[in-house]
């Protein structure tokens, strides 16, 4: 990546100078401003034309098109019979397996696995242990205090789904903290309802955020099932063919399936079919809470079954 | 009519600290994505305008200049759209304006950079110049993480292989 950088750079040097200094941007704004108020003005009249036509058939279309409902969602997920604290000392533990194979205009077809260990303690320090990582960018190691890798801090995060549904979406909103692009979710389900996903698949079964504690994880899920576009079944099974609880949705151009963890409510695993035809699977294989960075869960809470 | 913009003396300040700031930046970045100067200033002027009015109506963003170049390549994204669907919509095929072709063929560093596709050029200007992560940059792009990196990946060894084959 220096090398990359260093020849960036370089380009960088060869640039014109922009010929552009705010004056014409002040200009610019001005001639957008002219525009908006033409635009609206136009729309005005539109609208009202719209109401004086459509008064006559009002009274025979009342009471038959609400809103639409979403596809059968929303539901939400059997409580959790007990939930999973990370207690100080503790490290949050996850082997995670992720793969894709992708394909875009400017790639190709992209294959990417890992599969990965990692230790979490919440004073920032941790271990990331790497067996297998193919076109996919982790580093591994050892990590003191306030190092361990992470794309942000999730401390603040609410763990009381209602709270944690309005925190998320104001945080991913326009002008929130961490604003996500709008995505089309599908027929019937507002728009929030797609950036609550963006705000959210991040945080789950990504080594970004392996900081995610289980409480987090699961009271992310049940924010997710709460929401109209997600249907929610019981008595699926995971990849791995564990017990699980399942939300389906469409959303961000892929028909996506997690798997939840009955008795904690804990993320288990992700499969996305994208409309392009690539796909991916995160997979947390094992999971809980360890004593040290070297040592296994006592107690696991998912476990691969014997034979897999 | 007046047409003119009341800019409250606090906003003009800060916004024009940020203008000040970033604009050499954004400009040169957008450059180096677009290989194109007047596309460059088009997008750039368009992403200040936006970043303003936003400020007026609800004050700072939290990271000003992540706001700033999110919503460039946002505009940027969006053009290529309506040109792909022009073009497609044309009975002649639209000459490419490629301002990197002069000073290509006595360039190798230009001439490497050309030989990139324009996503993955983004992915490395946001990646590995302005040192966003992979999530910052997949949210400007509009694309996926994963993607993203593949992007970048790509983009930096078929840069490797044009330095090489240019040095050998």
């Amino acid at each position: 990546m220096d090398d990359t950088k260093r020849l960036l750079e370089q380009a960088r040097h060869r640039a014109p100078t922009p010929a552009f200094d705010l004056d014409d941007v002040r200009d610019r704004r001005s001639r957008h401003d002219r525009r908006r108020r033409v635009s609206a003005a136009i729309v005005g009249l539109g609208i009202t034309a719209a109401i004086v036509a459509g008064a006559a058939f009002a009274t025979a279309s009342v009471g038959t098109h609400g809103r639409t409902a979403g596809p059968a969602g929303g539901g939400g997920l059997p409580a959790p019979a007990r939930t999973v604290a990370l207690a100080p000392g503790g490290f949050s533990y996850q082997r995670i397996r992720i793969e894709s194979d992708s394909t875009c205009a400017d790639c190709g077809v992209n294959h990417v696995e890992l599969l990965a260990e990692s230790w979490w303690a919440p004073d920032g320090s941790g271990r990331i242990d790497v067996s297998k990582a193919q076109n996919y960018g982790i580093n591994g190691g050892t990590f003191g205090a306030g190092s361990f890798p992470t794309e942000g801090d999730l401390t603040g995060f609410p763990t009381d789904p209602g709270e944690l549904r309005t925190f998320l979406l104001a945080r991913s909103a326009d002008d929130g903290a961490s604003p996500r692009p709008d995505v089309t979710p599908a027929p019937g389900v507002p728009l929030e309802d797609g950036q609550l996903w963006l705000a959210i698949r991040d945080y789950l079964g990504s080594t970004q955020y392996l900081n995610a504690t289980p409480e987090l994880r699961a009271a992310m899920l049940q924010v997710l099932a709460q929401d109209p576009m997600a249907r929610v079944s019981t008595g699926a099974t995971d990849p791995l063919g564990r017990p699980a609880s399942t939300l389906r949705f469409h959303a961000y151009d892929a028909d996506v399936t997690v798997f939840v963890e009955p008795t904690t409510g804990d993320f288990m695993a992700k499969t996305e079919r994208f409309d392009d035809g690539s796909t991916g699977s995160v997979i947390v294989e094992e999971a809980g809470i360890a004593t040290s960075d070297q040592a296994l869960p006592q107690g696991r809470r998912i476990t691969v079954p014997a034979g897999s | 009519m007046d047409t003119s913009i009341e800019v409250r003396a606090e906003d003009v300040l800060t916004f024009e600290a940020l203008f000040a700031e970033e604009r050499d930046r954004l400009f040169t970045s957008l450059w180096l994505i677009t290989r194109d100067r007047h596309e460059a200033e088009e997008v750039a002027q368009d992403a200040f305008v936006k970043v303003w009015e936003r400020w007026e109506r609800r004050g700072a963003p939290d990271d000003p200049t992540a706001y700033l170049f999110r919503t460039a390549m946002n505009i940027l994204r969006n053009r290529r759209r309506r040109a792909a669907v022009a073009l497609r919509h044309a009975s002649t095929r639209k000459e490419s304006s490629d301002e990197f072709g002069a000073v290509e063929a006595r360039d190798v560093v230009m001439r490497a950079l050309g030989a990139l596709t324009p996503s993955q050029r983004a992915a490395l200007v946001l990646m590995d110049l302005l040192e966003m992560s992979s999530t910052e940059a997949a949210a400007a792009l509009g694309v996926r993480p994963s993607t993203v990196r593949v992007l970048a990946a790509r983009g930096r060894a078929t840069l490797s292989a044009q330095i090489g084959a240019s040095d050998g």
